[in-house]
């Protein structure tokens, strides 16, 4: 049995206080890849969760994949590449299916009548393109790793070697969070997913966005103007749920139409607002304790998942 | 005794003047613990105090007498004009002083604060609301791009091509990056604090890692009037030197080109010789001077290409590029020919943003608007970034 807690950001003593009640008594390896150059920066957390943790690394070791296999490297510039020009196109796309969204909205509410089948039609087309581009961007990566594939390389084989191991030595994980892109290509190229199977983990911030199976970035102060969008996968250790952290000071809470539009794009799954002292506990890949979680509805409204259920 | 409510306007400061009695020590009273101009709500005074026959002040704020002439403060040596300005606004001027035949072009002697552009300094006026954005001030903490030197004979400009390359702190080994390319770009650094800018919003995340083309104008006006062969400088020459010696994305969406005033009609032409080869603009107060019915215009011999430029992607507007960013000054004189193009540039690119700034053709006016421009052509990963 798997077991994994997902946390809105969090200090360490809050970290320490899951391991705490998982009964965790043992090393525990760290995750902090989110924080790219400050990955080694851990002493903190160290102390919280008791001492003797084991830092993975994942950040200095995808900075060595990279250096010692240039093919690879290059090949993963030139992927990387075309995935930016597949979100800029993906976002011009969804700027203006927003606005569509917002036109009907509009036009209803001049015409005095509740919107109905046509705004339905509207927030489809927003969906659709959020799972096609999430389509597009699994293609992409399926391709370069069926023609580079990861385990094929040693560079990557031995990193790999390496994390399965200290983890298989470790009584727990601890996920944190930071740049959740960085941190998602660290755990897909060390293939951490696979290393998690049977250990406790306690994910907090983006590292619970990243061990999700879909991650969304929101952020509705974003001084670009970018929408509400489909970033990429996760690792898929917590299934049908979309971790939303700090929600707080990135969502317009209060805006229910956009709340339920974003609930709306990513159903079936159920987004899950994660701020401090938010908590859900995923068993087996399924969440198994939603009673400290807020979701949000298809109404746009923010419920206890207690009151939900 | 008349009780005064807490939320009684205050009175201004020469009406108090004038009502308490204007003698020397009041005035002495009033310079000393007022900054000039004085800044009351929406209302802004100059302030002059000394013998003159005239004062006035020399500003290019379209709309308001030019120059604005003050009032003596009867039996007093005190002159004053008062304005109305928005909050946030910042206004750049000069006073002239007037004695006999003789005028003399002075900076506010009142005033401490000025700022040295290209051909002059000048004093500032920051009305209510105005502050400097943090992110175009130094910090130590952040880390800053390198600037390096290029230079190299341009067949197109027939003279050798001087270039300030800007790289930023963070590159990783993966990335390609976009490349920006900015007109007029000695001033910029020094009079916009681009280099200051970029370090801080590519430290925040708030705009993605780029490498910045500085480019220097050899004959500004001519190379930048919608010359042919500045455009083949840029789309022949510069960008594919640099895209065959940099890790730089080399795909349309990755070529931004910028400039201001002159530099902006320079950008625009080049990206519209070329249309499809740049992604993005970024045009700040550009010298959009056209004409409805024939060819006279006011401008001069030098903006005669100019307006057959403009003249003609008025009559035939063609997609260009992806995105046009455009910010203006409010209070200058061109503003209300930038507004105008608007609906030009909306058929020129997918996406167009304006931004209107309550300054003149200033180069502070257009590093205060450089984050949001730069931050939408060039998204950072700010929003990747969680606690």
């Amino acid at each position: 049995m798997s077991v994994a807690v997902l946390l809105g950001p969090a200090g360490p003593e809050t970290v320490a206080g899951e391991f705490g009640r998982l009964g965790v008594d043992g090393p525990i390896a760290l995750v902090t890849a989110g924080w790219e150059e400050r990955e080694r920066n851990d002493a903190e957390l160290d102390r919280a969760v008791g001492g003797g943790t084991r830092n993975l690394g994942l950040f200095g070791r995808r900075l060595d994949i990279l250096e010692s296999d240039p093919e690879y490297a290059e090949e993963m510039r030139r992927v990387r590449t075309l995935l930016t020009s597949l979100r800029e196109v993906y976002l011009v796309q969804l700027r203006h299916a927003l606005l569509g969204i917002e036109a009907v909205r509009q036009h209803d509410a001049g015409a005095r009548r509740l919107s109905g089948v046509q705004l339905d039609e509207a927030i489809e087309t927003v969906r659709a393109l959020d799972e096609r581009h999430a389509a597009r961007l699994e293609a992409v990566l399926g391709e370069f790793y069926a023609l580079y594939p990861p385990h094929e390389r040693p560079a990557i084989a031995s990193h790999r070697d390496a994390v399965a191991s200290i983890v298989a030595q470790c009584s727990a994980v601890a996920i944190a969070g930071g740049h959740v892109g960085v941190l998602t290509d660290c755990l897909h190229v060390c293939n951490l997913g696979a290393a998690l199977a049977d250990v406790p983990v306690v994910a907090w911030s983006s590292g619970a966005m990243a061990i999700a199976e879909r991650v969304m970035i929101v952020d509705d102060h974003d001084l670009g103007g970018v929408p509400d969008e489909v970033y990429g996968a996760g690792i898929g250790l917590a299934r049908g749920v979309v971790p939303l952290p700090a929600s707080a000071s990135r969502l317009r809470i209060d805006d229910r139409n956009h709340l339920a539009l974003l609930a709306r794009r990513l159903a079936p799954r159920v987004c899950v607002l994660l701020d401090e002292g938010d908590r859900i506990a995923v068993v087996d890949g399924g969440p198994a304790d939603f009673r400290n979680a807020r979701v949000v509805g298809p109404d746009g409204m923010v419920r206890s998942a207690a009151t939900a259920a | 005794m008349t009780a005064t409510s807490p939320n009684a306007p205050r009175r201004r400061a020469l009406t108090k003047l004038r009502a308490d009695g204007v003698r020397v020590a009041a005035i002495d009273q009033l310079l000393a613990e007022n900054r000039v101009p004085l800044i009351e709500g929406v209302a802004c005074t100059f302030l002059f105090r000394g013998r003159a026959d005239g004062v006035a002040v020399e500003h290019a704020i379209s709309g308001l007498p030019a120059p604005l002439p003050l009032k003596r403060l009867r039996r007093s040596d005190l002159w004053y004009a008062s304005i109305e300005l928005p909050p946030g606004s910042r206004v750049e001027y000069r006073l002239l002083v007037r004695h006999g035949d003789r005028v003399d072009n002075i900076l506010d002697p009142l005033n401490p604060e000025s700022v040295t552009g290209p051909a002059s300094t000048m004093s500032v006026l920051r009305a209510e609301g105005y502050t400097t954005p943090s992110w175009a001030l130094p910090d130590p903490a952040v880390v800053t791009g390198e600037l390096t030197e290029l230079r190299f004979h341009s067949k197109a400009l027939r003279r050798e091509a001087h270039v300030t390359l800007y790289s930023p702190a963070r590159m990783r080994r993966e990335d390609r990056l976009p490349l920006l390319v900015v007109h007029d770009g000695g001033d910029y650094l020094k009079h916009a604090s681009f280099g200051t800018v970029l370090d801080n919003l590519m430290d925040q995340r708030t705009m993605s890692g780029c490498v910045v083309a500085f480019t220097h104008p050899g004959e500004r006006l001519r190379e930048y009037g919608a010359s042919a062969a500045h455009s083949r400088f840029l789309t022949a020459e510069l960008v594919p030197l640099l895209e065959e010696r940099l890790p730089l994305r080399a795909e349309p969406a990755g070529r931004v080109l910028a400039g201001a005033s002159f530099g902006a009609i320079a950008a625009l032409s080049a990206a519209w010789r070329a249309p499809g080869f740049y992604g993005g603009l970024l045009l700040q107060s550009a010298s959009f001077l056209y004409t409805v019915v024939g060819r006279e215009h006011q401008g001069g011999p030098a903006f005669d290409p100019v307006v057959r430029f403009v003249n003609a992607i008025r009559a035939q507007p063609q997609l260009t590029v992806e995105q046009i960013f455009l910010s203006y000054g409010a209070f200058e004189p061109s503003a209300q020919r930038n507004l105008a193009m608007v609906d030009v540039l909306r058929r020129m690119a997918s996406e167009v943003k304006v931004v209107e700034s309550l300054d003149g053709h200033t180069w502070t006016g257009w590093r205060d608007h450089l984050r949001d421009g730069l931050s939408w052509l060039f998204p950072g990963e700010k929003r990747l970034l969680y606690p």
